[in-house]
């Protein structure tokens, strides 16, 4: 497309649509990521819930499992069984010690899984486990809790340590308890299945539970697992570890995120809305701006140009716009007034003679044509002079050409003196022959006017010592009147007072003669 | 000014207050007596034999948990016959303790020994509140 054809309104309004639909895309698209955003926020704050709760279950099965291991260590048979392991090597009565309360259990195992006791002398090497239980266990303590307990002095050896370790896949909760009070004669470990414990989790953050270990086995699923998994669920995720930093359990966790959904929705819509309220607003307040400041001055401006195209330098561009419109509309105003200034002036040189600053022979002839016309409508007469003065040749010969020139300034100047109604038209016909055309005049006002001319100049006795006629400047003045009729031409009117001025001229100068009537008047008599 | 002063003034006779009376303090040490942390405490008792550690609390404080071999003696009920049936020679190494700075049996009852003509005592001051917030080992 031609950028000719595309208007300023069209442009402006595109642009303003354009700007528009991308604000729309773009907070489209800003509701998306904020969407993202609040989601992960949220799934992240559901992670950090449910990592405060595996810790405070792990904290409380800490408690529960070191009470039970440190009740269990004081009692009397197994102090007696211990003892007597010491003394002679009997395991009999100590394994069956060991094995009972996995057996039968007691009333600390009502929180907690018990699934293992075994029983190291002070510098931690093995000497017996349960029987009961979970087998397969690796005869030694974890390396993680070896860790905590080895190379302790002192008190510190009769502190407990414990930690979640993973024995065979399997995640273990494990605490070392001391065995014998002040005298420490060895170790009991009570080992725990946390899964028991971690179930609760799901109590404490009120979300649906599902306990993997780390290669992904479910140890434990809620039953308010959802099966349908349409439902908007955000999924959350956490991993809780061993004491060496091993990925124990993955607790995965669900949250009904509907709501939330909903409401994201909703802003989104509402967002929207509110965008595309925003920008037709923008729009129409923006067309008005536009259609008060730009497009209708602009067009205003572009029809005053046009008129003065056509010739009307009258016109004047509206300013009333914004700035570099009204400096356009300024421009273009003083443009069209120095034009018009520039044609009159040319008007003005094209109708004044240059010497006399009399008509010229050109506004002369356009003067008669219109005068004609008007006379003609008007049914008036009108009258003609047409001047020469007399022995012209001779008053140049005699006083140069600038004397000559001098003196069709003096015979001007007196002609425009004469002549005083502003409709007269005084021009010069060529060389030292003058017209003068009077308006609304008949015979005897014209022949009035010549006679004066010739008496004023007589008067004013201007010498010219080459002439015959008394050594002054004279004049000789052919005079023709007519009422114009359609039959006949302005040109007649010309013709006659020209054909009186040769009578004048042929009859001896300085005189003044009419046309028709051909009075022959003595100059020197009417002037005296 | 007037408030200045009637401020300085109960600032001055605060002390006379029952409620500034804030809950008794055992002192920083028994005159004659050896006070002991627990890791001294668990040192002594590896290395003497013959020491007596005297809870000095309630019974039903007692049995909710007490350090391994202490025998239970509420600080009251410590009359010199009974002390005597525990300890019958004055060199025998006794050790008071009872619920920690806030309490006030064990001190007591370490100057009555003392008093008593016991030669060799020792008070752990941080009790039952040192004890379990260490971690150690609990016999009910």
């Amino acid at each position: 497309m031609r950028i000719e054809r595309i208007s300023l309104k069209t442009l402006t309004v595109s642009i303003l649509i354009v700007l528009g639909l991308v604000s729309i895309l773009l907070l489209f698209v800003t509701t998306l990521f904020f969407r993202e955003a609040a989601l992960k926020s949220q799934s992240q704050s559901l992670s950090r819930v449910m990592d405060v709760a595996a810790h405070e279950v792990v904290k409380q099965l800490h408690t529960q499992v070191f009470n039970l291991g440190s009740s269990f260590q004081g009692r009397t048979e197994f102090r007696a069984a211990f003892e007597r392991f010491r003394q002679n090597g009997d395991a009999t009565s100590l394994q069956r010690v060991l094995d009972d309360p996995i057996v039968n259990g007691f009333v600390g195992t009502i929180t907690v899984d018990l699934v293992k006791l075994r029983l190291y002398d002070p510098d931690l090497k093995l000497i017996a486990q349960s029987q009961a239980g979970l087998q397969g266990m690796v005869p030694q303590l974890a390396p993680m809790l070896l860790n905590q307990a080895a190379g302790r002095n002192g008190a510190e050896r009769l502190k407990a340590v414990g930690g979640v370790w993973i024995s065979l896949n399997e995640p273990l909760y494990s605490v070392l308890v001391p065995v014998g009070g002040l005298k420490l004669m060895g170790y009991l470990e009570v080992v725990a299945n946390p899964t028991f414990n971690l179930a609760s989790v799901e109590a404490m953050t009120r979300m649906p539970l599902t306990v993997l270990d780390a290669s992904g086995k479910v140890l434990h699923r809620s039953e308010n697992w959802p099966s349908d998994r349409e439902v908007k669920i955000l999924d959350v995720e956490y991993l809780l570890r061993t004491g060496d930093g091993r990925v124990a359990y993955r607790l995965m966790g669900m949250a009904d995120v509907t709501q939330l959904n909903a409401d994201m929705a909703r802003s989104g819509v509402i967002g929207v809305l509110a965008f595309i309220s925003l920008i037709g607003a923008s729009v129409l307040i923006g067309l008005w701006f536009f259609n008060r400041f730009i497009f209708k001055p602009i067009s205003n401006m572009q029809s005053e140009m046009e008129r003065s195209a056509q010739g009307d330098l009258s016109a004047t561009v509206g300013q009333q716009t914004l700035k570099e419109f009204h400096a356009l509309a300024a421009a273009f105003n003083t443009m069209v007034r120095k034009v018009d200034s520039n044609i009159q002036e040319l008007q003005r040189l094209s109708s004044v003679d240059g010497l006399t600053g009399l008509n010229n022979r050109r506004h002369f002839d356009l003067s008669l044509k219109a005068e004609w016309l008007r006379a003609l409508r008007e049914s008036q007469e009108l009258s003609l002079l047409m001047l020469d003065i007399d022995y012209f040749k001779q008053y140049n010969d005699t006083y140069g050409h600038l004397g000559g020139d001098d003196c069709l300034r003096a015979v001007s100047t007196l002609m425009q003196e004469v002549v005083q109604r502003p409709g007269d038209v005084v021009s010069r016909y060529g060389g030292e022959e003058f017209a003068i055309l009077l308006p609304n005049t008949s015979s005897q006002g014209a022949q009035f006017l010549a006679f004066k001319m010739a008496a004023e100049l007589a008067r004013q006795n201007l010498p010219h010592f080459s002439s015959p006629l008394g050594g002054r400047l004279s004049l000789s003045i052919g005079c023709a009147t007519c009422r114009p009729s359609p039959d006949c031409r302005e040109e007649s009117l010309v013709a006659a007072a020209d054909k009186a001025l040769y009578q004048a001229k042929a009859m001896g100068r300085n005189r003044v003669i009419v046309a028709e009537e051909m009075e022959d008047v003595a100059i020197n008599k009417g002037a005296e | 000014m007037v408030a200045i002063r009637v401020f300085l003034l109960m600032f001055l006779f605060s002390w006379t207050w029952p409620a500034a009376a804030d809950k008794p303090v055992a002192p920083v040490n028994v005159p004659g007596a050896t006070s002991v942390s627990a890791e001294r405490l668990i040192e002594l008792a590896a290395s003497t034999s013959q020491l007596l550690i005297i809870d000095s609390r309630r019974r039903e404080e007692f049995d909710k948990g007490h350090i391994e071999g202490a025998v239970n003696l509420l600080d009251t009920d410590m009359t010199q016959s009974a002390l005597s049936r525990l300890a019958p020679k004055p060199d025998t190494p006794l050790l008071f303790y009872c619920n920690g700075e806030r309490c006030l049996r064990s001190s007591n009852a370490a100057k009555l020994a003392l008093d008593w003509g016991y030669q060799k005592v020792y008070w752990f001051r941080g009790g039952w509140k040192e004890w379990s917030d260490k971690n150690l080992p609990v016999a009910k």
